[in-house]
């Protein structure tokens, strides 16, 4: 009995070596992967573009403040409302000029004086002249005819010197009194440029105003320009620009350039503004909605990795994953992270390389 | 008895089974080659090695200040920021009707002087004559010698009023030159009250000036750029890097410029420190297809520790053990063996082996 079992067992074991060495797979084939679980791209040169951007404003670079003209004024009357449109010349200021009256009055009647004074003093003395020239005639002596005709010779120079240096006092004493009457009559101050009147400083009537005091600002919206605020200096002088206006559902995008920027002044110097001048737009600018785009930084023809395509080492450095003669291959590069999710890879790869995308 | 034949029975059939299953070979999958069993090896091979960092940097024109001589008040503002100048153009002008008011005045006060002075000396000298005259009647009537007292008196009289002619005319010259001077002070003024386009070039900023605005001379009031001459501004490379660089250029859109280090202005620099601003570098470069314009964005690249025509694998087929550096080396049938090497620059990317390897063995690369 107990033979019996042993012979079965012996076997069964030999059948089932059997077994095994006639299977051709313990194994389901399903469960094998039939094809790589990563995909791939072929390395190119590209360019690449930083963006920045920022809401701009409009600047009106011929703004310019009417002034106070007079050194002795009080504020009369605003003759103008901030928003009005003027033209070159017209009048926004009526100021009070003060003038001292009883000085004009008095060098008016100084000057009437001494305009008697030298009519009378060169009548007399063309008279004296007349009669020593009329009693010349009997003088025989040749010497003393040649003293008379000195001294004839003397009062006429005398003469001529005193109209001179009268006519010289008074032409003073004139110009002195009309620059007294031309100030009492000019008391209106006027615009300097057609535009806008944007800013009405404050005063009240009878105010003193010093002379050169800013009265009204007028902005000409000839030459406006587009600015932005700089403070980071991404906006460099001469970048070009794109630039968006309007409001939503009907915006305008244009190009422009960058005509002016403080990065190009010394630091210490810089207020944190550019400004842009729109490439041949002849329509109205609008402040509504305006931003500025421009590229910061600019590459062509380099070669530009996405950055889960690089990985960072324990050790420091970054590699890539390369596909090669059918297999990975890991290859350290040198490379600039850019704005995410850019990497520019300086060396260690070339135009062509398999790079494995995970 | 009869359950353990059963179970054996059971068994067997099983058994007979799965070997029908083995007998057909169309359903196999074919066998894949298991992943890793290729290992990562690179031949050493002959090339460049260099080391290579990159800054930041823009073309920028040489921009100049510009501003008044002589203080003032602004009369006119003839430009605006980012308007093409020409040379010569008047760009501000300072207010000088008080200047040329008091010209005039002067001037007029200058061609009284004369006038008078001409009326006081004609006047005199016809003094002296009739003193001469008066002279020669008494010489006249000195026939026997008793008027040569009053001769005497009277010649000194004619040599008194001659020097005081004289004394008069050198004191009026006196006068006249001081008025003189006065007046060339104030035309001297007057030719400095404009700030003029020193070239042809683009106000590129400028403070808010306007008429009636007082400003201060030596006051830098706007900056005018000459496009003609161009160079690059960035961020801030220390100069003893800059010295030991085999090359130092920059990329600008696609072509390369080779860059020189522009000498630094001492007085500019120790300004920047004082008030805390940030330091840059600058660079000439030369553009001969004249396509480079203000403003382009240009990347700085310093290679250093350049080397030409050396031995190199990748870095991370180099080991390291105990202070000395190894490769795994392929033989003939497949097989690794270590070898140690020397090595010279070493990079995260490739290093060079001057020593224990030769040109086209292959070396196994670590993943």
């Amino acid at each position: 009995m107990l033979r019996t079992k042993r012979l079965c067992a012996l076997a069964l074991v030999m059948l089932l070596c059997f077994a095994a060495a006639r299977s051709e797979s313990l194994i389901s084939s399903d469960s094998f992967l039939s094809e790589a679980s990563f995909t791939t791209r072929t390395l190119e040169k590209s360019d690449y573009a930083k963006e920045v951007s920022c809401g701009g404003g409009l600047f009106y670079p011929r703004t310019v403040n009417a002034i106070n003209e007079f050194p002795n004024a009080k504020y009369g009357e605003c003759l103008v409302e901030r928003g009005d449109m003027v033209e070159k010349g017209d009048a926004l200021i009526r100021m009070e000029v003060n003038i001292d009256e009883v000085a004009l009055l008095s060098a008016q009647y100084q000057l009437q004086n001494s305009l008697e004074d030298y009519e009378k003093g060169v009548e007399a003395r063309e008279k004296f002249i007349e009669e020593f020239r009329k009693n010349m005639q009997s003088i025989t002596d040749q010497d003393e005819r040649r003293m008379a005709t000195l001294q004839l010779q003397r009062m006429r120079l005398e003469l001529e010197s005193y109209s001179y240096r009268q006519e010289y006092s008074m032409e003073r004493q004139q110009k002195s009194i009309d620059e007294m009457i031309e100030t009492r009559d000019t008391n209106i101050i006027v615009a300097p440029a057609s535009g806008k009147v944007s800013n009405i400083f404050f005063k009240r009537e009878g105010d003193v105003s010093y002379e050169g005091e800013p009265l009204v600002t007028i902005e000409p919206t000839e030459d406006a320009l587009i600015y932005v605020t700089n403070g980071n200096n991404a906006f460099k002088y001469n970048m070009p620009v794109k630039v968006e206006m309007g409001i939503a559902g009907n915006r305008e995008t244009l190009t422009g350039r960058i005509v002016a920027a403080d990065t190009v002044i010394p630091e210490i110097a810089r207020t944190g503004y550019a400004f842009i001048r729109l490439d041949d737009y002849e329509g109205t600018l609008e402040s509504a909605g305006l931003r500025v785009f421009a590229n910061a930084m600019t590459l062509e023809d380099v070669l530009i990795l996405h950055s889960e395509e690089q990985t960072k080492a324990d050790g420091g450095g970054y590699y890539v994953k390369l596909l090669d003669d059918d297999m990975v291959k890991y290859r350290y590069i040198n490379s600039v992270i850019l704005q995410y999710p850019n990497v520019w890879v300086l060396q260690g790869l070339s135009e062509g390389d398999q790079i494995i995308q995970e | 008895m009869k359950k353990k034949a059963l179970a054996l029975l059971a068994a067997f059939c099983l058994l007979l089974t799965g070997c029908q299953q083995g007998e057909n070979p169309q359903d196999a999958p074919e066998l894949l080659e298991p992943v890793g069993v290729k290992t990562d090896r690179q031949a050493a091979y002959y090339g460049e090695i260099s080391k290579l960092e990159t800054y930041g940097a823009f073309v920028v024109p040489a921009v100049e200040p510009l501003s008044f001589e002589v203080s003032g008040r602004v009369s006119k503002v003839n430009v605006i920021i980012g308007q093409d100048v020409k040379k010569g153009d008047v760009l501000v002008e300072l207010d000088q009707e008080d200047l040329e008011d008091q010209y005039a005045d002067r001037k007029s006060e200058y061609d009284y002087t004369i006038r008078c002075n001409d009326y006081d000396n004609r006047l005199a000298q016809l003094n002296i004559d009739m003193l001469n005259l008066e002279l020669d009647q008494l010489r006249k009537g000195n026939a026997d010698g008793s008027l040569d007292r009053e001769i005497q008196l009277k010649a000194l009289d004619v040599r008194a009023a001659e020097l005081t002619l004289r004394q008069s005319k050198e004191q009026q010259a006196l006068g006249l030159s001081m008025q003189e001077a006065a007046l060339a002070e104030l035309e001297e003024k007057m030719g400095r009250n404009t700030i003029v386009a020193p070239f042809d070039g683009r106000i590129v900023y400028g403070t808010q000036i306007q008429r009636g605005d007082n400003v201060a001379a030596f006051s830098d009031l706007l900056y005018i750029a000459d496009e003609t001459q161009l160079f690059l501004e960035g961020d801030y490379i220390a100069e003893s890097k800059l010295k030991v660089a085999d090359r130092v250029y920059a990329r600008i859109g696609k072509n390369e410029y080779d860059l020189t280090l522009r000498p630094v202005d001492e007085e500019e620099y120790v300004s920047v420190l004082l008030s805390g601003g940030t330091k840059t570098t600058r660079f000439d470069f030369t553009d001969e297809t004249g396509t480079v314009a203000a403003g382009a964005y240009a990347a700085v690249c310093v290679e250093t520790h350049h080397l030409d025509n050396v031995l190199l694998v990748p870095s991370n087929a180099v080991f390291s053990d105990a202070g000395s550096k190894y490769v795994y080396v392929y033989t003939d049938d497949e097989s690794r063996e270590r070898r140690d090497v020397a090595t010279g620059l070493t990079t995260s990317w490739l290093t060079q082996i001057t020593d224990g390897l030769e040109e086209g063995e292959e070396v196994y690369v670590a993943d």
